[in-house]
This record gives structure tokens, C-alpha cells and sequence, in this order.
């Protein structure tokens, strides 16, 4: 009896080793590939490196107080919380409306669904790229044929819709991805709530409203926190399109810690606004979280 | 258990997989080095197939047979003129091949460079537009010394200030550049205009009339600029800076350091004057324009002149190889007898010191900067040779220039000596945006004004060498 249960102990305690080391080459990617640039990051936001000196200075916290009063700084981070704003909100609703409308069609439904999804998987910068074209040559000759001067001189070329424009195009080339993840939570949706609903006599606007939008809950909140911590992150897109201009009017955070670390060679300045980033994204997540995964318990 | 065992070295054999991916992830992430290997390799094959049999007599100068591949960090248009290079120099070293690292801005080369100094992992060797970054990465000792290769001795005159620190040679110059005004001579003779080295504009009032003859003759914006861009929306008001502020201050920019000087000056200020003049003649839609655009106005004739570095020629040729392209000096000074020619030493080579066969590197390079050398480099790249005795057959679009520069004519504003601050084009780039969508100069002058001084505050050590090393002029 007490050798077996020591052969149990014996075997749980192998079985725990070799799970241990199945996670382990996981584990020791994540540490060098995140954890340890993380820490290298936050070490170097707290020095003066210029990112070619071997040598630097340790400056403790002079780079977080001098963005605190940067300008330089102040006006990306508040394009980047509009932008981020605004794509959370299109990217939801154009991926909810994508994916009932998927839903609706009833012959070629994959054909559809893989017609909304294509733009997603299309890379950036060619999206930059070709609606660079568009707004340049199509939509300047509609500009020219309506008679509307700001559309015919190319609408990127103005501070007031630059970044406007760069919400549209980051909506149309990812709403498809928040539409898969829609679409997953509408095939979750219990289908005799839906007959009772009828039975109620509960039937469009309402069925939506008091059924599926509830139930959709576990798809809104993941789609909530990673369009925002997506928006915040959002570099390459809006670099093709408008390069940040004109002047800085659709400048993000991310193109100024590139700016700075790179272009003004100020590279632990650059990184302790990569902390930075970091920390807002990190408190807007946890805030997101703690509000949706409230909202799902309550719709349960 | 057994089972659990076998899950486990399969494992860990993944484990070794991926990182050995990762490991090896380097070049098979950059497909222009593959191919352009894949290129240089084809040329190694077909030369050592020739060369075979006088292997040992034709081993170089020195009788090193060297072998190896140097991997070259370069700009898109450089490439060919390498690889005409190397197939050159494989007939010497057959088992020499050439990676490529590419380019496509001076800002994209800093950033691959910081990304590379940061890991450790320079590339050989380096060509890029003579800077103001060769004497910083002198200083922290990541470049190579090249005297004893005793090539300096081959360099026509010219400036060398930024190619040396502390008086050691560290690049050597493939190129000499020009800043100059493109124009489209085929739409110009259409027009009929005819351009010539006795007629074209000597000062701005001169170029401001030959734009209002264009309209005049049915080409409504005939001047271009690529507001998207910040090589072509910085590249007028830096041919102004070259010609005029420097002109009439030669130490405007240490005056600016030392505070004697602002940004915000009214002689600063007058460039947006001077600009605003031909910008009547851009097309409105000129803020959100690119270069790809600005490319396709020049070749279609929509517009004829646009400001930009002569180098760029390689860019535009290929689109249209019959077009007839003229480049004439910079003409924006209020009197013909003040114009410049604002030319320099461009496209230098270094050899950094992360170099794994630092022989060959210099080998290959004292061949590049040979007479020979330094012809199929600039026949292969649309340039004007910087060996002394070397003919290249350069691109007619450079006939008055060349003209000019060979009589002498003009002085020389020596573009690429200048140096500038970490940041200032990106700056400058960004005021002159704002001004194109209609701010007051004065308060894009102000704005310049400030960043600037917020870029001094934040590198006071380079202001201080800066001013330390400055000769006034």
C-alpha cells in the first residue's frame, strides 16, 4: 500500500517535471524575447544614451519629468488617444455590423465573410500605400468633379482630416478581424433564446438590443481591449499613409519614441516614452477589463 | 512514462528548432541581401570559371587570394554599381561575394546602424551620403582607419572635413553630388523654351520669370515639390539655406548654436517669402503629394522643376530612359553675381569594425577607390567620379552642371559639409509642412525656433564639439 501510493507521489511528481520542461523552451523564449527587453527598456529610459555612445549616463527619473512638460510630446500623445478613441468605437461597430450581415446572408455566406475579412490580412503598408493612390488621384478627381477644394487637393494633405482619414482607412483594413471574433460570439448565442424572444413577439431592433448584444459580451470586451492596446500601438499604417503630417497633425506616440530614439538620437529619452505607452496601455486595459467583465456577469 | 519521455525530446528538439531558426533568422530576413547574393554569386561562378586556371599568378597585388563574402549595407541604386564592382574585382578573387543591406532614406540607414551598434552586429562595410555620422562613429570607435591604405591620395580636391576625424582618414567618397533644379527639357522645348548654359536662370527673379513663361505657355504649375516627403520638402529650403542664408552669414548655423543667431531671425524668416514666391506656381494639392507622385507630374510634364539632390537622377532615369532631363544650378539669390553651385563629395564608403575580414574589406575597398574602380562604380550608377584621372560615362542630364562646374563659374556651397543637429531636417521638414497648409512663416519660423533649441538642450555635448571644432569663416 505505501509503495504504491510512493509509486503515485513518484509518477505525479515525474508527470510534474516533464510538464515543467514542456513549458519550459516557451518559458525561456518569452524571458529573453519580452521579459528582459521589458527590464533592458525601463533601465534605459532611465539613462541619457544616445543609442551610439558606449557610454552612458544614469539620470533616474529626469526623462519621465522632462515628457511630463514636452510639448514635443503632449500633441502625438493627444492624436494617438483620438485615434485610439475613435478606431475602438468604428472598429466594434463595423465589425458587429460585418458580422451580423455575414450572418444574414444565406447563399455564399464564406464567400462573404472571407470577401470583409481580406483587408486584414493584407500587410500596412501596402494599404498605406494604395490609399495614398486614392485619395490622391480617385477621390481628388471626385473632389474636383464636386466641386469640394479640400477633397481635391487630397484630404491627407489637410491637418484637419489627416488623421481623421487615417481612423477611416485603419477601420476598413481591420474590421474584419473584429468581425470573426463577432461572428464566433453570435454561433455562442443559445438559439431557443431567440425562439422565445419570437414566441415573445421580440423581433429586430429588440432581438438585437435585449438578446444577442447582451450575449455578445465575452466578444465585446476581447475586442474592446486589444482595439485599444492595437490603436495605441498603431505605427506602420498611418506612417505610410500620411508619414505623421502635415506638420504633426496625425503624429502618433509610437512615430515619436521612433523620432526620438532614432531620428534625434535621443534613445533612452524615446524608450521611457515606450515605458510610458506601456503604463497607459497597461491602465486602460486593467480599467477595461474590470468595466466589461462586469458587464458580462451581469448579462449572464 | 516512456511516452511522456518521447513527448519530451520531441520537445525539446522543436525547442532547438526554433531557436536555431531564430539564430539564423538574420539573413533570410532580408531578401535583398539573398538576392542580391544570389546575384553576386552567379557572377562569382562565371568568373572563377575563367579565371580558374591562373588562379595562383592573378591572386592580388599583395598575393593574397582572398575569399569570403562582405556584407555591404548600401542604398537601393547602389547595388548595381557594386555588383559591377565585385564582378570586376573577382577576376583578381574569385570567391569574393557581396551581401546587401538596402537603404531608402539617410534616416533609414541611422536607424539600421543604431539598431546594429546596439546589438553588436555591424555589418562589414557601409555607403552612404558623406555625414556628419562618420566622425560619431569615429569617435566611439566603430569604424575602421583607412590611412594605411594610402587611398586619400587618389581623392580630386574638395572638402574633406567630415570623411577624417582628428585628421585620420575613416570614408572614402565613391561620388561627387550636386544639389540642384531638375528639369523636364522635353516639356520645355514643347513649350518653347530652350534652356541652355548661357540662358538658364542666374538668380530667383530670373527663375520666377522662367515658371510664369511656363504658365504662360500652358503648363499652369510647373514646380514641384512633395510635400509628403521630407528629402523633397526640405530639399528647397535647404538649397536657400546653402545659397543665401550661408551666403550672406557663412556661420549662421554656429551663431544659432553659440545663441548669437535664432531660427526666428528675419533672415530666416525672408526664406518663406522667397518660397512663397513659387508657390504660386505648385499645385495645390502639393502638401499631401509624395515623390512617387511628384515623379509621375515630372515624367507626364505636368510639372517641369522640382529642387533635389542630383544623386536622385537614378531614380527617375529608369522610368523614362529616353526623357531628356536637365539639372541646373540652384538659382534662388536675389543677384546672379551671389549664385552658388552647392556641390560636394557624396556616397562615401567605411569599413566598420565589426568587420569579420577586415583585410578583405580594405582590399575590396583600396580596389573600389582605384582609377578603375571608382569608373565602373560611377558608369554603373549615373555619377561623377572622385578619382583623380577617372572618366565615367555620366548622364547627359548633367551637361550644364558639369559645364559649370568645370569652368569653374560659380563658388562652391559645399552642401554635405554642413552639419546639422540629430533631428533638424525631420524639423525642418515639419515647418515647412505647416507653412504649405498656410501657418505664418513667422510662426512656423518660431516653432522651428523652439524644437531647435528643445534638440540643443537635449545634446548639449554635440553643440559644445560642434562649437569647439568650428572654424569661422
Amino acid at each position: 500500500m505505501k509503495d504504491n501510493q510512493a509509486r503515485v507521489k513518484q509518477n505525479r511528481r515525474n508527470a510534474a517535471l516533464v510538464e515543467f520542461m514542456l513549458v519550459l523552451p516557451a518559458l525561456l523564449l518569452y524571458f529573453v524575447f519580452v521579459v528582459y527587453p521589458l527590464f533592458g527598456g525601463i533601465f534605459y529610459s532611465l539613462t541619457d544614451w544616445d543609442g551610439i555612445r558606449k557610454t552612458f549616463n544614469f539620470i533616474g527619473l529626469k526623462n519621465y519629468i522632462d515628457i511630463i512638460h514636452d510639448s514635443y510630446v503632449l500633441g502625438p500623445l493627444k492624436n494617438t488617444f483620438i485615434y485610439a478613441f475613435f478606431n475602438t468605437i468604428f472598429l466594434n461597430i463595423l465589425g458587429l455590423l460585418m458580422a451580423i450581415g455575414a450572418e444574414s446572408v444565406r447563399r455564399g455566406r464564406n464567400i462573404f465573410r472571407a470577401l470583409l475579412y481580406i483587408p486584414s490580412v493584407l500587410s500596412a503598408i501596402l494599404v498605406g500605400f494604395v490609399f495614398n493612390f486614392i485619395f490622391d488621384k480617385s477621390l481628388g478627381t471626385l473632389g474636383k468633379q464636386l466641386g469640394i477644394q479640400v477633397m481635391a487637393n487630397n484630404l491627407l494633405g489637410s491637418k484637419s482630416f489627416a488623421l481623421a482619414m487615417g481612423i477611416l482607412v485603419t477601420s476598413w483594413k481591420s474590421a474584419g478581424w473584429y468581425m470573426v471574433v463577432y461572428i464566433a460570439g453570435l454561433h455562442n448565442i443559445d438559439q431557443s433564446l431567440y425562439d422565445a424572444a419570437s414566441v415573445d413577439g421580440v423581433t429586430g431592433w429588440k432581438r438585437f438590443w435585449y438578446v444577442t448584444f447582451p450575449l455578445l459580451a465575452p466578444s465585446f470586451t476581447i475586442n474592446m481591449v486589444l482595439a485599444v492596446e492595437r490603436s495605441f500601438k498603431q505605427y506602420d499604417l498611418l506612417y505610410a499613409l500620411t508619414g505623421g503630417g502635415p506638420g504633426r497633425a496625425s503624429e502618433l506616440i509610437s512615430m515619436t519614441i521612433y523620432n526620438e530614439s532614432f531620428t534625434n538620437k535621443r534613445a533612452g529619452y524615446g524608450t521611457a516614452l515606450g515605458v510610458i505607452l506601456f503604463l497607459i496601455i497597461v491602465a486602460i486595459t486593467l480599467f477595461q477589463m474590470k468595466v466589461l467583465r462586469k458587464r458580462e456577469e451581469d448579462a449572464r | 512514462m516512456k511516452k511522456k519521455l518521447g513527448m519530451l525530446v520531441i520537445a525539446a528538439l522543436m525547442a532547438t528548432t526554433i531557436c536555431g531558426c531564430s539564430g539564423g533568422g538574420q539573413t533570410e530576413s532580408k531578401p535583398a541581401e539573398t538576392q542580391a547574393t544570389q546575384k553576386a554569386e552567379t557572377q562569382a561562378a562565371s568568373g572563377a570559371e575563367s579565371a580558374e586556371s591562373t588562379e595562383e599568378e592573378d591572386s592580388g597585388e599583395d598575393g593574397i587570394d582572398y575569399s569570403g563574402t562582405i556584407t555591404m549595407i548600401c542604398s537601393s541604386d547602389g547595388t548595381a554599381a557594386f555588383d559591377a564592382v565585385l564582378a570586376e574585382y573577382q577576376k583578381i578573387h574569385p570567391d569574393v561575394t557581396m551581401e546587401y543591406i538596402i537603404w531608402e532614406t539617410v534616416t533609414d540607414f541611422e536607424t539600421m546602424m543604431t539598431n546594429y551598434i546596439a546589438t553588436n552586429t555591424l555589418p562589414d562595410m557601409y555607403c552612404s551620403q558623406v555625414g556628419v555620422v562618420e566622425q560619431q562613429y569615429a569617435a566611439e570607435g566603430y569604424l575602421l582607419p583607412l590611412d594605411d591604405l594610402n587611398i586619400e591620395e587618389n581623392l580630386v580636391n574638395g572638402d574633406k572635413s567630415l570623411i577624417k576625424y582628428k585628421d585620420v582618414l575613416y570614408a572614402f567618397p565613391m561620388t561627387i553630388g550636386y544639389s540642384v533644379t531638375f528639369c523636364n527639357n522635353d516639356k520645355l522645348k514643347e513649350l518653347g523654351i530652350d534652356l541652355t548654359y548661357e540662358n538658364y536662370p542666374k538668380c530667383m527673379d530670373e527663375f520666377v520669370d522662367l515658371l510664369q513663361k511656363c504658365r504662360e505657355a500652358g503648363c499652369e504649375y510647373p514646380f514641384s515639390v512633395a510635400g509628403a516627403d521630407t528629402s523633397s520638402c526640405t530639399a528647397w529650403p535647404f538649397q536657400y539655406i546653402y545659397q543665401v542664408l550661408y551666403g550672406d552669414n557663412p556661420n549662421f548655423y554656429a551663431d544659432v548654436l553659440s545663441g548669437k543667431a535664432d531660427w526666428s531671425d528675419p533672415e530666416f524668416v525672408k526664406m518663406f517669402d522667397e518660397y512663397d514666391r513659387l508657390r504660386e506656381y505648385m499645385a495645390p494639392d502639393t502638401t499631401a503629394k509624395t515623390t512617387d507622385g511628384q515623379k509621375a507630374d515630372f515624367i507626364s510634364g505636368e510639372a517641369i522643376f522640382y529642387s533635389q539632390t542630383a544623386g536622385t537622377l537614378s531614380t527617375i532615369r529608369p522610368l523614362d530612359p529616353e526623357m531628356d532631363i536637365l539639372m541646373i544650378p540652384s538659382s534662388f539669390t536675389a543677384k546672379p553675381e551671389d549664385q552658388t553651385l552647392i556641390g560636394g563629395f557624396d556616397a562615401s564608403i567605411s569599413i566598420t569594425s565589426g568587420a569579420k575580414n577586415p583585410e578583405l574589406c580594405k582590399d575590396f575597398l583600396k580596389f573600389i577607390a582605384s582609377k578603375e574602380g571608382c569608373e565602373i562604380f560611377c558608369n554603373n550608377s549615373s555619377n561623377i567620379p572622385t578619382v583623380k584621372g577617372a572618366v565615367a560615362n555620366t548622364d547627359p542630364a548633367f551637361r550644364i552642371i558639369l559645364e559649370v562646374a568645370n569652368k569653374g563659374d560659380l563658388p562652391n556651397s559645399a552642401i554635405l559639409s554642413r552639419q546639422w543637429i540629430a533631428g533638424f531636417k525631420e524639423l525642418l521638414k515639419t515647418g515647412c509642412q505647416n507653412w504649405l497648409v498656410g501657418e505664418e512663416p513667422e510662426a512656423v519660423a518660431g516653432k522651428i525656433s523652439e524644437e531647435h533649441t528643445r534638440l540643443m538642450e537635449a545634446s548639449p555635448d554635440w553643440v559644445e564639439n560642434f562649437l569647439a571644432d568650428y572654424e569661422y569663416q
